[in-house]
């Protein structure tokens, strides 16, 4: 499914997807069923820096959280160096986690109020079944050092720290048990610019050194474009664009992907994003349009695009799903499980 | 032109822990009539409590000092129950959180019609100059308790929504804002300022919570209202959002404005450490290309405040001079003031 290479995939998702059960209804008395994850195929190989990009509502965190195993699919399976997670028990499963890490977007809610900073970074170590103290200690102020965070205050409450140090503890939580596959869900959405410049070159510097593959879940072009080796563009639970960050964000040829790079604001404030004429909202999983699901908001959609939907496949080195540049269409998604 | 904001050595404390801790600290600044304003800061820059002031709604523990004319009239020594008539149709602020600055169990129809009311009174009251609006009379019965179902949305409120873009303006009008995303709330907020059309509209983070491309048509829409004449605050933290609306930029830093010039000057030479290391930690550039620059340590606490120039622990030009001596702003090239030492 991904572009020819010899690079091996560490993380790949087959045919995944997740459905929520939605209450709806006086007090919740009936429910539907969204899919803010349809059908989708993903690899993360072995190193790199892979992005996820969507808007809110464009099911990326949910397909993080599935790579993880942190949600249970539907449909579909993620395999992690060719184990499908999905079957993993017991130790093998313990194993797994520590293999697999997420730092996530909002440190404040995300990092126990009750436990030191040792407890919260040392308890990947524990759950994996590490028993001696004096190695927990070791390893612990090993990540924290790592992070730029003084060993010091390991005996310290999270609420005595700001927001970026925050972040730092969730990254040393993370990278303590030395995972082969971090998911990273926002990490730097909550900060201030300045700080996000801190971690953002702090995460880069870590990945580099453990040569770890990175999930990045992001809303942000600028942050993408300066993380990633490649990025996939989600919208309504679809990856519609793929291919490397050059590629994708420096040539955009999805409409979506186009309409939304020319909703950032750059440098060049001569480029007005407000002269944009893309209109509406990411449409709602319980009200999908018919064909594709972009149609409704696309200047370039003909006939076709509203009654099929179009298939991910290779155009221009990478992989686009739009009828403008191959019929193939997508395949009707296997039955629920 | 005239001014429609004119805040002049503003100061803004908080009672805390004993003692008063500045938040803002001497601000001037002005709006002229549909100009828009931005003002650009980090998490406790003292840009909110700024907003705050200008709108006279900030918090019991809170006290302000200076002067804000809002088309002349002094609003900081105003009485709290005089204060009100001139918020609506003389100052409006649009909040970063759409769902908790509108009213959960109203109708957006009604709550636009609010609008409509508190205008007429406004003109009624003889604050503002009256125009051709007619003016319900009374109490409204659109806001009495119970009768939320019963009334069809106004036509004033659904022309409003159709103005901010809204897609089938009368099913809009008559849903709950639960009902709505983030972004058509906020669109709900801007329709109601279009209603307004206030002097002067302070925006606080009003695009922050919305994805790009609902955040540029948020944009668009606050540009119309500027040509409409309404002088526009536009508070971020992000400089780059307000590059594309603002025609002038301040930077603040520990309550104080540290640099202030036209948008593009600030964007393309900015002078003040602190602004050149802002852009300089905006992420460009594909991966490996090149690093972004990181200002070290994170923005003071204002109980602490370093002395001299605020910003003198974090510079890695700081001087002597920066450790002792407070800075004011200096006119650099024709507008573009900038408060450091090294100029």
């Amino acid at each position: 499914m991904s572009p020819a290479t010899s690079t091996e995939d560490l993380v790949s998702a087959e045919a995944l997807s997740v459905t929520y059960k939605v209450r709806t209804g006086f007090l919740g008395s009936t429910h539907r069923v969204i899919k803010p994850v349809d059908c989708v195929d993903l690899s993360v190989r072995k190193g790199e820096v892979m992005t996820v990009i969507g808007e809110s509502g464009s099911g990326k965190s949910t397909l993080g959280f599935a790579l993880l195993r942190l949600v249970k699919p539907s449909a579909g399976r993620v395999l992690f160096s060719g184990q499908d997670i999905g079957k993993a028990k017991g130790s093998d499963l313990r194993e797994l986690r520590r293999q697999m890490q997420i730092v996530f977007q909002d440190p404040y809610s995300s990092l126990d109020p009750r436990l030191h900073v040792k407890d919260i970074v040392s308890e990947p170590l524990i759950g994996s079944g590490m028993k001696d103290p004096g190695e927990i200690d070791d390893r612990t102020s090993r990540a924290m050092t790592m992070v730029g965070l003084d060993p010091s205050a390991k005996s310290k409450y999270v609420h005595e720290f700001s927001g970026g140090q925050r972040q730092r503890i969730g990254i040393a939580r993370a990278i303590v048990g030395d995972p082969q596959f971090v998911v990273l869900d926002e990490p730097t959405s909550n900060l201030d610019v300045s700080i996000q410049a801190q971690i953002l070159n702090l995460l880069m510097d870590l990945q580099s050194k453990s040569g770890a593959s990175y999930l990045f879940i992001s809303h942000n072009m600028a942050v993408s474009q300066y993380v990633s080796d490649r990025v996939a563009v989600m919208y309504a639970g679809e990856v519609v664009e793929r291919g490397t960050s050059e590629e994708v964000i420096g040539e955009p040829m999805h409409p979506y992907t186009q309409d939304l790079l020319s909703c950032v604001p750059t440098m060049d404030i001569s480029r007005k994003v407000t002269d944009v004429k893309i209109t509406g909202d990411p449409p709602s999983f319980a009200d999908l349009p018919r064909g594709c699901r972009y149609s409704n908001r696309c200047k370039r959609a003909f006939d076709l695009c509203k009654e099929k939907e179009p298939a991910l496949a290779a155009a221009g080195g990478r992989e686009v799903a739009c009828f403008l540049y191959h019929k193939e269409e997508r395949a009707v998604a296997p039955p629920e499980r | 032109m005239t001014d429609a904001l004119r805040v002049s050595d503003l100061w803004v404390d908080y009672r805390t822990k004993g003692t008063w801790a500045s938040a803002v600290r001497g601000v001037d600044l002005t709006v002229g009539e549909g100009e828009v304003i931005g003002v650009v800061g980090e998490s406790g820059s003292g840009k909110s409590s700024l907003s705050l002031a200008i709108m006279k709604l900030l918090p019991a523990n809170a006290r302000a000092r200076g002067r804000v004319e809002i088309l002349g009239k002094d609003v900081v020594g105003l009485p709290a129950n005089e204060a009100h008539r001139y918020r609506g149709a003389g100052m409006t602020m649009i909040f970063q959180e759409p769902m908790t600055s509108l009213n959960p169990v109203m109708r957006v129809s009604n709550q636009l019609s609010e609008a409509v009311t508190s205008r007429g009174e406004h003109y009624k009251l003889g604050v503002f100059r009256a125009d051709s609006i007619a003016v319900p009379g009374g109490r409204d019965p659109r806001f009495a308790m119970g009768s939320e179902r019963s009334v069809p949305p106004s036509k004033e409120a659904v022309e409003a929504l159709r103005q901010v873009r809204i897609s089938d303006p009368e099913r809009t009008a008559s849903k709950y804002p639960h009902e709505l995303s983030g972004g058509e709330r906020q669109r709900v907020m801007i329709a109601m300022s279009f209603l307004l059309r206030p002097r002067v509209l302070v925006a606080d983070e009003p695009t922050t919570a919305l994805d790009v491309t609902t955040q540029a048509q948020v944009l668009s829409l606050l540009l119309g209202l500027s040509r409409e004449g309404t002088s526009i605050l536009f508070v971020s933290h992000d400089i780059l959002v307000v590059g594309q609306v603002a025609r002038r930029v301040a930077v603040m830093y520990a309550g104080e404005v540290v640099e202030l010039g036209p948008t593009e000057a600030v964007l393309k030479n900015p002078l003040h450490p602190y602004t050149k290391g802002l852009i300089g930690s905006i992420p460009s550039g594909f991966k490996g290309e090149r690093r972004i620059e990181q200002i070290p340590g994170s923005p003071p606490d204002i109980l602490r405040l370093p002395s001299g120039c605020r910003f003198n622990p974090r510079c890695k030009f700081a001087m002597e001079r920066c450790r002792s001596e407070e800075t004011s702003l200096k006119e650099m090239e024709k507008d573009h003031f900038v408060a450091c030492h090294l100029y």
